[in-house]
């Protein structure tokens, strides 16, 4: 982690605030080791590599985010190593013409329910809504990502966002689910 | 509190994950009962689906931009330093080619068993080995002993492991150690113990013939023929190569 000037504590309170540049910050220091340790084992291609890289990284934002996660009991590296050989696993499973093996980590156990939103699975109204979300702007957007991602209660989305009561959080959440609803009307099947 | 903002209330706890298990229960029983709230609980749970997905997508762009740009800086060496590095890497290859070719004539001299010349040990996949020696469990110790090319400590270890995940695995390590350390025999008989069923099972079959490839060649034949023939196995390719080799 020599290349991180962010020490674990930081990592937590930034990820939580939903900060997507400590994520940024975070992805090139175990990039080197991570693509070594993967090719050498699992004897897959770079793009590959990365690409597991990448949702590892992803699954602990995540993790974090969501407050699924509050402390680790191993280093970060230990942790995202272990999260990534459980997809590559997954993956070897998925094309059964790989090993599939499986050594159950006790810090994983939950891990299974974390998994990426992947857009092919997701139902037509999900799909509809993902995409008036690209044109919602704030304050909606914070409002709803804040309190269905990051998992803020109203009164934290009342501290972070400075409003002035935790009932002009609600009436404004509120609104902005009505305003979604509006949006996809036409658009459902 | 009014009903409305008792239901609320159960809503916002559900979507934070804070409700209880009898709060958990009244909220099944208003879902019954009330279609309104029904839909409402579905159509939050879709829009928390959507900005989950929402957030994943914008992660994963910003990362793979962080990868191209990585691998744009990757690229960007000077032509001199890739010609100094390929002058060294072509230079160091030729080195190395004939220390190998000198290395294996003298291996087919000395041995000229089928078995030297084909027996790698199997990649540890079981326990790969992320954190530093203190930190490791029983089977990852005797699996960074195994990687070292310690087989000795290797199957010292796994013989001492109490709490065994996967027979199969167990069975599988332990064999390569044996055959690592030249003792074909032992090992035949730890990859006997494999259950077909297991994953390592396709893999065994191509070191128990190798076990007995140099005494006894037909049954090794009879392994290899079925692994030549099964496309799912990885070591089908080098099955077909050592078949003909035995039948020259």
């Amino acid at each position: 982690m020599s290349q991180n000037t962010l020490n674990d504590s930081e990592i937590f309170a930034l990820f939580k605030k939903g900060e997507y540049s400590a994520l940024k910050k975070l992805y090139p220091s175990l990039r080197g080791e991570f693509e070594g340790w993967a090719m050498k084992l699992y004897k897959m291609d770079t793009n590959e590599i990365m690409d597991i890289y990448q949702d590892a990284m992803i699954t602990f934002y995540k993790n974090i985010a969501s407050g699924k996660l509050t402390e680790l009991r191993s280093s970060i590296k230990t942790y995202i190593f272990a999260i990534a050989k459980n997809l590559i696993l997954k993956r070897f499973d998925k094309s059964r013409n790989r090993l599939t093996l499986v050594e159950t980590e006790a810090e994983l156990d939950w891990n299974a329910e974390t998994k990426i939103q992947d857009e092919e699975n997701l139902s037509h109204r999900q799909r509809v809504l993902k995409d008036a979300l690209e044109n919602l702007g704030n304050p909606c957007k914070q409002i709803l990502t804040l309190f269905y991602y990051n998992r803020y209660s109203i009164e934290a989305i009342q501290y972070q966002m400075g409003y002035k009561h935790i009932d002009v959080v609600r009436t404004q959440k509120g609104r902005c689910i009505k305003k979604m609803k509006e949006e996809i009307k036409d658009k459902e099947l | 509190m009014s009903p409305s903002n008792n239901n609320n209330n159960l809503l916002e706890k559900f979507f934070l994950g804070l409700l209880g298990k009898g709060e958990k229960d009244e909220l099944d029983k208003l879902k019954s009962e009330d279609t309104e709230f029904a839909e409402q609980v579905e159509f939050e749970s879709d829009l928390q689906t959507a900005i989950e997905a929402n957030v994943d997508s914008d992660l994963k762009s910003m990362l793979r931009e962080e990868e191209m740009q990585y691998a744009e800086k990757k690229t960007s060496f000077s032509f001199l330093r890739i010609a100094a590095t390929l002058a060294l890497v072509l230079m160091l290859g030729f080195l190395g080619n004939f220390l190998i070719n000198n290395m294996s004539s003298t291996n087919k001299v000395a041995d000229g068993s089928l078995f030297s010349q084909e027996f790698k040990p199997f990649d540890n996949l079981v326990a790969p080995i992320t954190r530093s020696d203190s930190d490791l469990t029983p089977l990852e110790k005797a699996m960074s002993a195994y990687e070292k090319g310690d087989y000795e400590s290797a199957l010292k270890q796994l013989n001492q492991l109490n709490d065994i995940h996967d027979k199969d695995a167990h069975y599988f390590y332990k064999g390569n150690c044996l055959l690592a350390l030249d003792k074909k025999s032992e090992a035949l008989q730890e990859l006997d113990k494999i259950n077909p069923d297991n994953p390592y099972y396709k893999f065994a079959l191509w070191f128990k013939a190798l076990s007995i490839v140099d005494t006894d060649p037909a049954k090794a034949k009879q392994i290899l023929e079925s692994v030549a023939e099964d496309k799912t196995n990885p070591y089908m390719t080098k099955a077909k190569i050592l078949l003909e080799k035995i039948g020259e």
